[in-house]
């Protein structure tokens, strides 16, 4: 008896905490293919006549046409995002899985204090490092264009440590005996090394392209034309702007990241049901 | 000679670019960055002492950044430690319904800012579904919802709601390493749930408690994000952050006074990490 009651309970909570997560997503997706017209009535209309529908009574694709083809900002402002998470998530994993590797497998001189100084910039918030970025790229003169933000978000050691995290977990006597057979150590890197850490250097990856597709102070400091902003500062304007597209917009945006994520599955550690089925 | 330094040459090598761009894109210009909070101007500076310092210290505007800041964290660090855990430890025997709400999760984390605040927007901006009931609650006016007292407990939840997810999937994690057998010992020698909780299923998630909190902090600095959006550039007091400070500052150029902020934030980040590492040495020693 007392059993039961539980697992009602449990599963009360659950039906709880599934809708408080899927509620948003929900509306948005339902929302996005619905009519102009059937948008007012649900949502944007007068409180006093306002009827709420969660499913659109006729799917249209307009709002998603509008959103990939006819509005020139809002496609602009997507590619500027697709663009920055590309090359900064790129630059930092090509910098970051090396710099990681040399600090938990190789000979350094001075290894330590290298480590304690990537803790306390990875700890240090941005707001401590704005000045710092607003003098380098003023010098680099690329203040303003795409590399000031780009670059200034490419260094972040948050990877380097992370990554150094996991490699920490592989036995060293896997490396030693890639050494001891004679490979070198670019050899044991990539052929013993970074395949064991495919999971690892994949949900790193995710974190940082998570992190930069929602960037918005350095877009907002070192950028001069709104032309050049991601889609995470001018989404809000462009949903009030074209209120009649705003759930197409929303879902859009969030869109390739979720796509990213179903490609990447299989490699992220944190399913973590698969790992209590095994 | 020359054999050590074949040695370590490898692993220079793929330090470098890292290091490069650490130096060149961090290191350096923090240096920069200190000298000049010491001075007024920037390369023609004239020696000026602490005299920033104090002026920064009598901005009200600062002052009701680093109180909101300390606010912020007094109230939401617990309970984004805590929330997570609950259905952690609630869900974790019963795999189809943690399956489900594993990706439930995912979702919602992947549902990036902006397209979050979209869903925000059409409860609680002006003329929302939700506008009238908050406002009524909070007594405001429901057409500057976003610019009352509302704004704060708003942050918070987006933060909750953004960020949460990572909290879970590392508690959920923790607790499927604890082995089984823990728990059927305990079964059999009487023990009740509670008592499991406290001794066994707590004491083994210490270690994720830390790296959860770590995390928060570090997707707290990202909450700016969000404040942005709920009260643009001069959002209601009540979630003025210093990112708001800086902002504001840094369009009027006054750039000392910012340098100021950022040696401030630096002092305080490394004596955190160094009381972190005292703390962690400690434990060591103790095993």
């Amino acid at each position: 008896m007392m059993r039961k009651i539980c697992r009602m309970l449990r599963l009360c909570a659950w039906i709880l905490a599934m809708l408080i997560l899927l509620v948003p997503v929900a509306v948005l997706l339902a929302g996005s293919v619905m009519s102009e017209m059937e948008l007012n009535v649900y949502y944007f209309a007068n409180p006093a006549i306002r009827e709420f529908r969660l499913v659109p009574v006729r799917f249209t694709a307009s709002q998603w046409y509008a959103a990939l083809i006819e509005n020139t900002d809002y496609t602009r402002a997507l590619l500027n995002t697709v663009w920055f998470a590309a090359v900064t998530t790129a630059i930092s994993m090509l910098t970051a899985i090396p710099a990681a590797y040399a600090l938990v497998f190789c000979r350094i001189p001075g290894k330590k204090v290298i480590a304690a100084v990537y803790l306390i910039l990875m700890l240090l918030p941005y707001q401590a490092m704005e000045m710092p970025h607003y003098f380098i790229l003023r010098d680099l003169g690329i203040l303003g264009s795409d590399w000031a933000v780009v670059l200034s978000g490419a260094f972040d050691t948050f990877p380097v440590m992370i990554l150094a995290a996991f490699f920490l977990t592989i036995p060293t006597e896997s490396v030693e005996a890639a050494a001891i057979d004679g490979a070198g150590t670019f050899r044991t890197m990539v052929h013993v090394v970074l395949p064991q850490m495919r999971n690892g250097i994949v949900t790193v990856m995710l974190l940082k392209l998570i992190d930069i597709w929602n960037l918005t102070e350095q877009a907002i400091l070192f950028l001069d034309d709104t032309s050049q902003h991601p889609l995470s500062v001018m989404l809000r304007t462009l949903s009030v702007k074209h209120q009649e597209h705003t759930f197409a917009f929303a879902v859009l945006f969030a869109l390739p990241l979720y796509l990213v994520y179903r490609m990447t599955k299989e490699s992220l550690p944190i399913t973590v049901t698969q790992a209590k089925l095994k | 000679m020359m054999k050590r330094f074949s040695r370590i040459l490898p692993g220079m090598l793929l330090l470098l670019p890292s290091l490069a761009g650490t130096v060149v894109f961090l290191l350096l210009p923090l240096g920069k960055t200190i000298a000049y909070s010491f001075s007024r101007g920037l390369e023609n500076g004239r020696f000026v002492g602490l005299q920033n310092y104090i002026d920064l210290s009598r901005s009200t505007a600062f002052r009701l950044a680093v109180s909101n800041s300390i606010r912020f964290y007094l109230i939401a660090l617990p309970l984004i430690l805590i929330l997570p855990l609950i259905p952690a430890l609630l869900f974790e025997r019963t795999h189809r319904l943690a399956a489900m709400f594993d990706r439930a999760v995912y979702a919602a984390m992947l549902l990036a800012g902006a397209s979050l605040m979209t869903f925000t927007d059409l409860l609680f901006a002006p003329n929302g579904m939700l506008a009238d009931e908050a406002a009524a609650l909070f007594g405001m006016d429901a057409a500057r919802l976003y610019q009352s007292e509302f704004a704060f407990p708003l942050l918070i939840l987006l933060y909750i709601y953004k960020y949460g997810g990572y909290n879970y999937f590392l508690y959920a994690i923790a607790l499927s390493r604890i082995p089984r057998e823990l728990y059927e010992q305990a079964h059999l020698d009487g023990s009740g749930m509670l008592q499991t909780l406290r001794c066994i299923t707590l004491p083994s998630l210490t270690p994720t408690a830390a790296l959860t909190m770590l995390l928060s902090v570090l997707h707290s600095y990202r909450i700016y994000r969000e404040a942005f959006l709920i009260g643009g550039y001069y959002p209601h007091e009540s979630i003025y952050l210093l990112q708001h400070f800086m902002s504001n500052n840094f369009v009027n150029m006054n750039y000392n006074r910012l340098c100021c902020v950022s040696v401030l934030l630096l002092i305080v980040v490394i004596l955190l990490a160094g009381a972190v590492i005292a703390v962690r040495q400690l434990f060591w020693r103790r095993k």
